[in-house]
This record gives C-alpha cells, sequence and structure tokens, in this order.
C-alpha cells in the first residue's frame, strides 16, 4: 500500500498540469504566467518518465530532453519578450497590453 | 533503408541557409540585407527542386523510412514540401525588403535584421516540411514547434509600432499554453501504447475485419482528443482560436500572410497525421472523433464568419476569415473519417480519397489567393494621422476607412483585391470556387447533408464581408480633405517590384486554376495520388522493417 505505483505519479503530473493552466488563466503578471507554462510542461514531463518506467524502455525520457530543450528555448524568447515589453510600459501586468482588442 | 539525410535533404537546405543568414545578419551593411531575401528564394527553390527530385524514388518503392522509422516520406509529404516551398516563395517575396536602406518595405520594417527575420521565416518553413516527413511523435512534437518558435519572433520584429510587439507577447503565451496541451496528449498517447512510433501506436487502433473502429483504452482516446485541441491552435480552430485577431492586426501585414499559411499548414497536416493513427490506417476513427471534428468544424466556422462581419479593422477580418477557412477544411476532415460510419455511403474507399484531397487542394487554394488578398493590403497606405514617427514605419492599410477609394486610384491593385476576394467567397471561376466544390461534394457523398448546408450558409455570410472590401474599395469614395486644411500629404504609393511579383502569380494561381479546368484537375490528381500513396501506406508492410531492439 506504501509503494508507489505509476497512478500516483500520474496524479502529480496531472495536478501540475492543472495548476499551470488554472495559474494560466487566472494570474495577471507576465513572468508568473511563463512560470504556470512551465509548470504544465513540467507536468507533462513527470507523465512521460513515469510511463517510460513503466514501459521499460527510453522513449519517454528521450521525449523528456527534448521537451526541456523546447522548454529552454522558450524560456529564453520569453524573458526577452517580457523585457521588451517592461521598457515599453515598466510593469509587468498583462492587462496594461491592451491596444488590440475588436 | 535510405540515408535519411537524403530524405530530409529539403529540410536540410532549408535550416542549412537559415543558419548562413543567421551569420550574415551579424554584418549590419545594406548589401547583406538585400542579399539575404535573394538567398532565401534561392534556399527555398532549392529545396523545392530537392523535393522534387523524390519523385521517381517514391513511386518506385512508395515509401522511404529512415533505419529507426523515424522519417518517413510518401508523396503526401512530398506534396506538403512542394507546396510549402512554392507558397513560400510567394511570401517571402511579400515581405522583400525594397526600401532604400532595405530596412522593410511599405509594411514592414525590421531595420537591421534582415538576414535573422529571414532565417527565422525559413526556420519556421523547414518546420512545416519536417512535420509532413515525421513518423515519430517526438519528431512531430519538435518539428511543430520549431514552426511555431520563429514566428513568434517575426511578429514581434516585424514593426517598431507596441502593438505588434503586444500581438507577440500573446501569440507565444497562448502558443506556449497550446503546446503544453498538445505534450499532454502526447504524453498520454505514449503511456498507453508504450511507444513513440506512429506506426506501431497506429496498430491500437486497427478495426476488426467488419471495419468496426477498435475499441481502444479510454484514456488513449482521451490522449488523442486533448493533442487535436492542442492542435486547434495551430489552425487556429476553435476553441484555440481567440488569439488570431489581435495577433493578425498586430503583426505587420507580409507576416500575417505568413501566419495566416504557415502554421496552418503544419496544423493540418499533423491533425491529418493523428487521424490516419486514431484511424488505424484506414481512416476508421471512433465515432467520438467524428463528433468533436464535426463540432469544431461548425463552431469554427461560425465564430469566423459571425466574428468577421462585426470588424472595422480588414486585417481582422481576414484573421477571423482564415478562420473560418479553418472550419472548411475541417468539414473535409469530418468527411474522411465520418464515411466509414455513415450508413448508405457507397465505396468508402473512394470517397475518403476524394475527402482528403479536398482538403489537400483547399490548402493549396488558401495558400495562393490569401498571399494575393495579403499583398494587395499591404501597399495601400494608412491613412490613420495618429500614427506618426518612429512606430508609422511598416504601417500600411488596416481599416475599411483606409481602403476607401483606393480601388479607383490604383485599378490594377484594386482587380488583383477583387479577384482574391471573390477567390475566397468560392465564387467560380476562381480556385477558391473548385476548392469549396472538392470539399462539399466528398461530403455530400459521405452524407454529411446537415455540415454541408451549414458550410453553405457559412460561404454566404463570409461574402458579406468580403464583398464589403471590394465594394469599400471601388465604391466610397476618398476621404474628402477638410476645408482650410493643407491637403494632406498623401505618402506617394511606390510599389516594390518584388511584392507586385507577388501579387501578380498569386492572381495568376487563382484564375488558371479557376477557370481553365486541365489545370485544375492536373492539380486535383497530384493531390489524389498524394492521397493514396498515404493510404497505400499500410502499417502490415511495415511490421518487418527493421526496429532498434531495445
Amino acid at each position: 500500500m506504501n509503494e508507489l505505483v505509476l497512478q500516483h505519479y500520474l496524479a502529480v503530473g496531472g495536478i501540475l498540469f492543472v495548476i499551470g493552466l488554472i495559474g494560466f488563466m487566472t494570474r495577471r503578471n507576465l513572468i508568473v504566467m511563463f512560470l504556470c507554462t512551465e509548470l504544465m510542461f513540467q507536468g507533462c514531463a513527470l507523465n512521460l518518465i513515469a510511463f517510460g518506467a513503466y514501459h521499460g524502455n527510453l522513449g519517454g525520457q528521450v521525449f523528456t530532453i527534448m521537451v526541456l530543450v523546447i522548454a529552454a528555448a522558450e524560456a529564453s524568447l520569453a524573458l526577452g519578450l517580457v523585457v521588451l515589453l517592461f521598457r515599453h510600459k515598466h510593469t509587468l501586468d498583462a492587462n496594461a497590453w491592451r491596444e488590440l482588442k475588436g | 533503408m535510405t540515408d535519411v539525410f537524403r530524405l530530409l535533404l529539403p529540410e536540410i537546405i532549408l535550416a542549412g541557409m537559415a543558419l548562413v543568414l543567421m551569420l550574415m545578419g551579424i554584418s549590419k551593411s545594406a548589401t547583406s540585407r538585400r542579399t539575404a531575401p535573394v538567398l532565401t528564394l534561392v534556399a527555398l527553390i532549392a529545396a523545392f527542386i530537392a523535393a522534387y527530385m523524390q519523385t521517381d524514388n517514391l513511386r518506385y518503392s512508395g515509401t522511404m523510412a529512415d533505419p529507426f522509422n523515424v522519417v518517413r516520406l510518401h508523396e503526401f509529404g512530398q506534396y506538403i514540401k512542394l507546396l510549402t516551398a512554392a507558397v513560400g516563395v510567394l511570401l517571402v517575396l511579400l515581405a522583400w525588403p525594397s526600401n532604400d536602406d532595405a530596412t522593410g518595405n511599405p509594411s514592414l520594417h525590421f531595420g537591421t535584421e534582415a538576414a535573422e527575420f529571414f532565417s527565422l521565416m525559413l526556420l519556421s518553413l523547414s518546420g512545416v516540411l519536417l512535420t509532413a516527413s515525421a513518423n515519430d511523435m517526438i519528431l512531430l512534437f519538435l518539428a511543430l514547434e520549431l514552426v511555431s518558435l520563429p514566428t513568434y519572433v517575426m511578429v514581434s520584429i516585424s514593426r517598431p509600432a507596441a502593438v505588434a510587439q503586444e500581438a507577440g507577447v500573446k501569440y507565444f503565451f497562448l502558443g506556449a499554453m497550446s503546446a503544453a496541451v498538445m505534450l499532454f496528449g502526447f504524453s498520454y498517447i505514449y503511456g498507453m501504447t508504450g511507444t513513440t512510433d506512429l506506426q506501431q501506436i497506429q496498430q491500437r487502433f486497427v478495426p476488426d475485419e467488419n471495419g468496426v473502429a477498435a475499441a481502444v483504452d479510454p484514456w488513449l482516446m482521451f490522449g488523442v482528443i486533448v493533442l487535436l485541441v492542442g492542435l486547434a491552435f495551430k489552425i487556429a480552430a476553435f476553441p484555440m482560436h481567440f488569439y488570431a485577431g489581435d495577433v493578425y492586426q498586430g503583426a505587420a501585414t507580409p507576416v500575417t500572410a505568413f501566419l495566416a499559411f504557415t502554421p496552418k499548414a503544419a496544423g493540418f497536416v499533423a491533425i491529418i497525421k493523428v487521424l490516419f493513427v486514431a484511424g488505424g490506417g484506414v481512416w476508421v476513427a471512433s465515432q467520438t472523433l467524428v463528433s468533436l471534428l464535426s463540432v469544431l468544424a461548425v463552431l469554427t466556422m461560425f465564430v469566423g464568419n459571425v466574428l468577421g462581419l462585426l470588424q472595422y479593422n480588414v486585417k481582422r477580418v481576414l484573421a477571423y476569415s482564415s478562420i473560418a477557412h479553418s472550419g472548411y477544411m475541417l468539414v473535409g476532415l469530418t468527411a474522411l473519417i465520418a464515411a466509414a460510419w455513415m450508413p448508405g455511403v457507397n465505396d468508402v474507399r473512394q470517397v475518403q480519397i476524394d475527402a482528403l484531397q479536398g482538403v489537400l487542394f483547399y490548402l493549396a487554394a488558401y495558400g495562393v489567393m490569401n498571399a494575393g488578398a495579403f499583398g494587395v493590403l499591404m501597399l495601400l497606405p494608412s491613412r490613420d494621422a495618429s500614427i506618426s514617427g518612429e512606430a508609422a514605419r511598416g504601417s500600411s492599410a488596416e481599416t475599411f476607412e483606409d481602403l476607401a477609394g483606393t480601388g479607383r486610384r490604383h485599378p490594377g491593385l484594386g482587380l488583383a483585391m477583387a479577384i482574391c476576394c471573390f477567390s475566397l467567397t468560392g465564387l467560380p471561376l476562381t480556385i477558391g470556387f473548385f476548392g469549396k466544390a472538392y470539399l462539399i461534394l466528398p461530403a455530400l457523398k459521405a452524407k454529411l447533408v446537415g455540415l454541408v448546408i451549414l458550410l453553405v450558409i457559412n460561404a454566404a455570410i463570409s461574402a458579406g464581408y468580403y464583398l464589403r472590401i471590394v465594394a469599400t474599395m471601388f465604391l466610397r469614395t476618398e476621404p474628402a480633405v477638410e476645408e482650410g486644411q493643407a491637403p494632406a500629404p498623401r505618402p506617394a504609393v511606390r510599389l516594390p517590384v518584388p511584392v507586385l511579383a507577388s501579387i501578380v502569380l498569386s492572381v495568376i494561381g487563382t484564375l488558371v486554376f479557376g477557370i481553365i479546368f486541365p489545370a485544375t484537375q492536373a492539380l486535383s490528381t497530384r493531390t489524389e495520388r498524394a492521397v493514396t500513396v498515404e493510404q497505400t501506406a499500410r502499417p502490415a508492410q511495415v511490421s518487418s522493417a527493421v526496429l532498434p531492439g531495445n
């Protein structure tokens, strides 16, 4: 009963993903929103590793490494964009940016 | 077992040239900015030729795969590569830096970053090519991200106006979120099958001998559905469509044209691949997927067209119309997987071939007419006096106000816009007409009468805003100059040759494939070949392929 099984890992992965999704929808700070997408990515990565261990093959781990690469690329992009925005308005509030609507 | 480098030659050409351009970007001289687009064109043409050279091999051996079965090329993939390279040429011509100092053109201003801009463009296009040849979930995910990541930067650097940066940030954040959703789907598909190889996953979905879809684990189906919802972002379909209006408006017009085609093509290729896998290689997917796709198709069409009617900004109108066009193509995909389910369908296989062929044809048609419409729009100047100074660089016509009377001032541009808009509406004598016809006919044969009626209603709604664009250009008069004011200094519209070439090519394409029926037939035969080979590439032949032991 005390043993960790696949479902436990999946539950944690799913919870991470959902927390990230909810945070993304509700938070308005650009950095926090970006952290929330990272949380979603890490939830997926945890799923992949857990499944990989369950199936006993390396596909999940390889996938995870690739996901980390994508996440790193997105992090560098996100920080660049955020700095660009901060120079314009001196705030990181997403609501300060609403020239586009219709 | 073909060498992977030979299989991926078109992608390697594009990505290699992208790296060369990145190096060229170090130099800030105008010469390097003028050379960059030329090299981009050369790379695209070389990639086109490289993809074309694979024709004989593909005809002879059917499908080519590398030893690890990560890359598989069949005529479906080859068709997508040729199409992407060809439309890519039109899009590069639209972004040609034709200023005196080569820092942009009438509606694009990337400053000194020309080489980087074109490098990103090539990377994004090579992502579409890679999506078309991917046979592994890892490669598919990486290819889709390769399509999207460069476009976030392209939106942000396309012009100095603050709206462009706002659009870039919105696009990036929603794109990252959708990528995570997509990945969640991938993780469950991997978890339930234990492999990332699409063809092995496909084995789980092979229908039984009565043609009934395989009963799969609900969690596997959950993975597929989440994946499709994530992919909906790429094609700007409901429920991930909301970014389109803002992003398309904020980006410079040539980049908007790029966004309306490139990620969408990649998204549709990926969706077709997923449906192929989930249909067990014979497009017999579970009924859940059929109802999901039909609901998405209807909502996407209505959201796009109804919101399109309400817009004041022409770029937003075209953005919502691009959502609607995704909806039309989703109707074709619904027909594709519904054919096996609907009672009374004769010759299911033929209907499936026709339906997929219709989608591929529509993708080509949309790419061509879309480039033409955005091309005309970017050459018309903005009349918004509130935009001035540095932010005005790279800002061209956006609102209906800007378009008023321009058709009479520039009859050629007006005519080109009219032809493209008629084609987007689907009027006869244009490629858009045949595009819609090839989508509707298989849907009718698959007994999806309700969906077809909704599609026709939507085409009628869309005529409302397309004709409004044409009417504004020809029937409304230019805004009068107020009394006592000096006539507004109207920037002389200098028409850059590459952009004109792109418009002329798009219009010729729209008309040739619309009026000359043999040309239409030639294109549709080409798409049909692409589809037939995709269908015959069945998993049964592949189970003997060498797979790395683990």
